[in-house]
């Protein structure tokens, strides 16, 4: 736990570059255990693996809030939940005890809040979104942060992006090949007599 | 399908023993094999077809396969000296290499610009710099600029000529790639300001070239192997090209763990784990590592015997030390329209205005600056928008539709000065999973190492600018974290006392001994070392071969 935070700071400081930030992200899982678990993600249904049905239930709000539904898909509609589960239970068996006690001090901060019995989950968003907040900082929020966004734009074999549908809500096209033009500005470029030179 | 390859038993002396199998070592086995000579390639990774890579982003970056997990090549990192190295807690290893034949090259971006001759001569030309091992290579980009040559026509680089570059013998084989957006915007951006941007050189083929297809424009090449062979990596070129020579076999995982010498000093044989872990030894005329900057410097210090106390190779006592990553800057951009940068090549255009270092900045330093993107969908959620924007709920959703299409990096490359307080060295403490002494990495860059960084971005922050940028972003200069550039741990020079190598690569204490890789270097250009490394290869095998035919060796 207490390392896990040495990890967050370091990350905050030094995260001057997309690799740089990369470099510190998350423990290393075993090679082995992440082909193992890609092949569990394939070969079974949706049932949860790690979680209890009730530790899915939070942590599935808690990745909606990460990453809402609105006129496109959310977190839920994404799968993430299904993602986060396995990654828990192979790569990222490191975070369980963080993700759990993390789940743990917020239903207890829900029941503070008056929450009904099916906790967290059953909070208005406002109230869910204020709690949430006030653990920003925290490493359970960084991890299931980065577990949700994981599960909505990584592979959809791992079980999450679901359909693909995390990649066609910021424009990625997965197509494995492309033909130029490939954006707004080479097309004109191109387009335009002056330009197409030097290939 | 794998062809048949040669084997040669381990008892019997072959020529060559090569550690590594990257950059230089693929070079160095098809130069040296095709001249006639016996050839056994040691690679401690394993043997990679095209057809499995896969556009993976979660195990590329993630799972980090190829770089070798930290439980099992674990690697510890501190500033200076007078601290205790420390394994990190997570993420990626300080530095980052690839274990797969082909080494690093096959993960590559392939930006493959030539050294200027500055690059080579510069301490004579600004002189000296207090505190650094800042120093002349014993070469000239004149004696380079033949090889060069080869390996842009040997493994393919698409390009055109750029303002700044040092005079060259022979076109480019290739055309450059198609231009991206990036390319455009900085083409634009730069003319406003009056700087010279000129197409990428990249070892991407923008055309079939000798049996090999064009780019298909994935997309996926930084830390990606290329499933359709048009990356040119070693991989992809020159190992196959050794292989069919019949005289040069590649051993895939197997790890070279010390090179043994005879009582006159000579290298013997070369010890190493073979696949299944057993302890092997194969004998030869000579050695050559190109195990990478820092395999390298770790093999020798681990080869010490009575002979060699400090390391085989080491009299100077120069063996790990002027490590070099190579500093970078980054300045991010909003435009209006999609660039789609996730397509294609990771770079189309290059400036190289600020490639010379210039006394009136107040410090020493240069470099190179590209337009790129190196994010694939999920990095780009975790990490990409700028840090001040909400990092979850709707509007952080909301920007990550917008960002993700639109969003361009100008990337700036840079010199590192040779310090010798920045090194490779063996741990005293942490073990790898042979029980060897893990790579310990000392780094800090140097005050103008920051400063040129700083100087860079600022540039970045003015073609953004200039570019039409909706939106600007940089986060600020940090100090190194680590590096995949590994540079400068046995530098050459004429000097026994200041340097590893000779001007042929061969070391100055073991005559039947030679070291080509990323740890020749003398001073680190200003970033993309790989085509100077191949150049380096091309010619040290030229005088390789020329002293072996001579007896020499």
């Amino acid at each position: 736990m207490e390392q896990r935070s040495v990890t967050r700071r370091e990350f905050a400081a030094a995260s001057a570059s997309a690799l740089g930030r990369a470099w510190l992200l998350i423990h290393l899982p075993a090679a082995e255990a992440a082909a193992a678990w890609a092949r569990v993600a394939a070969r079974e249904g949706r049932g949860l693996q790690v979680l209890t049905a009730a530790e899915a239930r939070t942590l599935a709000a808690v990745a909606e809030l990460i990453l809402p539904a609105d006129d496109t898909p959310g977190a839920r509609d994404l799968g993430v939940i299904h993602f986060i589960d396995r990654a828990l239970g192979s790569f990222a068996a490191s975070m369980l005890d963080t993700i759990r006690a993390g789940i743990a001090d917020l239903e207890a901060a829900a029941r503070e809040a008056g929450a009904p019995a099916e906790g967290f989950a059953a909070l208005p968003a406002e109230r869910q979104r204020a709690l949430l907040t006030d653990i920003e900082s925290s490493d359970f929020f960084f991890l299931a942060r980065t577990l949700t966004l994981l599960g909505a734009f990584a592979d959809p074999a791992y079980g999450g992006n679901r359909g693909g549908a995390g990649w066609r809500l910021i424009g990625f096209e997965n197509r494995g090949a492309y033909e130029p033009p490939f954006g707004h500005y080479d097309r004109v470029h191109t387009a335009t007599p002056s330009g197409g030179g030097g290939a | 399908m794998r062809r048949r390859t040669v084997r040669y038993p381990t008892q019997s002396e072959v020529d060559f023993v090569i550690v590594g199998s990257g950059a230089a070592g693929g070079v160095l086995a098809k130069e040296l094999a095709a001249a006639g000579f016996q050839i056994v390639v040691l690679e401690q990774g394993p043997y990679r077809k095209h057809s499995e890579f896969r556009h993976d982003e979660l195990e590329s970056w993630y799972t980090a396969e190829i770089l070798g997990s930290s439980r099992d090549h674990p690697q510890t990192f501190r500033r200076t000296e007078q601290q205790e190295a420390r394994l990190r807690e997570g993420g990626l290893p300080p530095l980052l290499f690839a274990r797969c034949v082909g080494g690093s090259t096959v993960l590559f971006t392939g930006n493959y610009w030539r050294f200027h001759e500055i690059d080579f001569n510069e301490r004579s030309r600004l002189g000296p710099i207090a505190g650094t091992g800042f120093a002349d290579w014993p070469i000239t980009y004149a004696e380079l600029e033949p090889y060069y040559t080869r390996v842009e026509w040997e493994i393919g680089v698409s390009g055109a000529p750029g303002p700044f570059d040092p005079p060259r013998s022979r076109p480019y084989p290739l055309p450059p790639l198609p231009v991206k957006s990036s390319g455009v915007l900085l083409e634009q951006g730069a003319r406003r300001l009056g700087w010279k941007p000129f197409p990428a050189p990249m070892a991407i083929l923008s055309q079939p070239y000798r049996g090999r297809p064009a780019c298909i424009h994935c997309g996926f090449c930084m830390l990606y192997g290329c499933e359709a062979g048009a990356k040119s990596s070693t991989l992809a070129t020159m190992i196959p090209r050794a292989e069919a020579t019949g005289r040069c076999e590649v051993r895939a995982e197997c790890t070279a763990y010390r090179i043994e010498t005879d009582a006159r000093g000579r290298a013997r044989r070369v010890l190493y784990w073979d696949a299944d872990g057993r302890e092997q030894a194969q004998r030869a005329r000579a050695v050559i590592l190109a195990a990478n900057g820092a395999e390298t410097p770790r093999l020798l210090l681990l080869s010490e015997s009575s002979l060699f106390p400090q390391g085989l190779a080491n009299s100077s006592g120069k063996v790990g030390k002027y490590l070099m990553f190579n500093g970078q800057a980054y300045a991010y951009g909003l435009f209006e329209h999609p660039l789609n940068e996730y397509k294609s090549v990771q770079v189309t255009r290059v400036l190289h205005d600020f490639y010379d270092a210039d006394p009136a900045r107040g410090f020493y330093g240069g470099g190179g600056i590209d337009a790129r993107f190196t994010y694939g969908p999920a990095m780009f959620a975790l990490f990409g928008l700028p840090l001040d924007s909400p990092q979850w709920g709707p509007e952080f959703k909301r920007n990550l539709r917008e960002y993700y299409t639109r969003t361009v990096e100008i990337n700036a490359h840079t010199t590192s000065l040779p310090l010798e307080s920045n090194s490779i060295s063996l741990d005293p403490n942490v073990k790898d999973r042979w029980g060897r002494p893990a790579i310990r990495v000392t780094y800090k860059d140097h005050p103008d190492d920051i400063a040129t960084m700083r100087f860079l971005q600022d540039r970045g922050r003015e073609l953004l600018e200039a570019a039409g940028a909706r939106r600007i972003w940089t986060v600020p200069v940090s100090e190194s974290l680590g590096g995949a550039h590994l540079l400068g741990t046995c530098r050459m020079g004429d000097d026994p006392r200041e340097s590893v190598v000779d001007r042929y690569h061969r070391a100055h204490d073991v005559p039947n001994l030679f070291i080509c890789d990323g740890s020749s270097f003398v001073t680190s250009g200003r970033g993309q070392p790989t085509m100077t490394i191949q150049a380096l290869a091309f010619r040290a095998a030229k005088h390789i071969a020329a002293f072996a035919a001579r007896g020499e060796i």
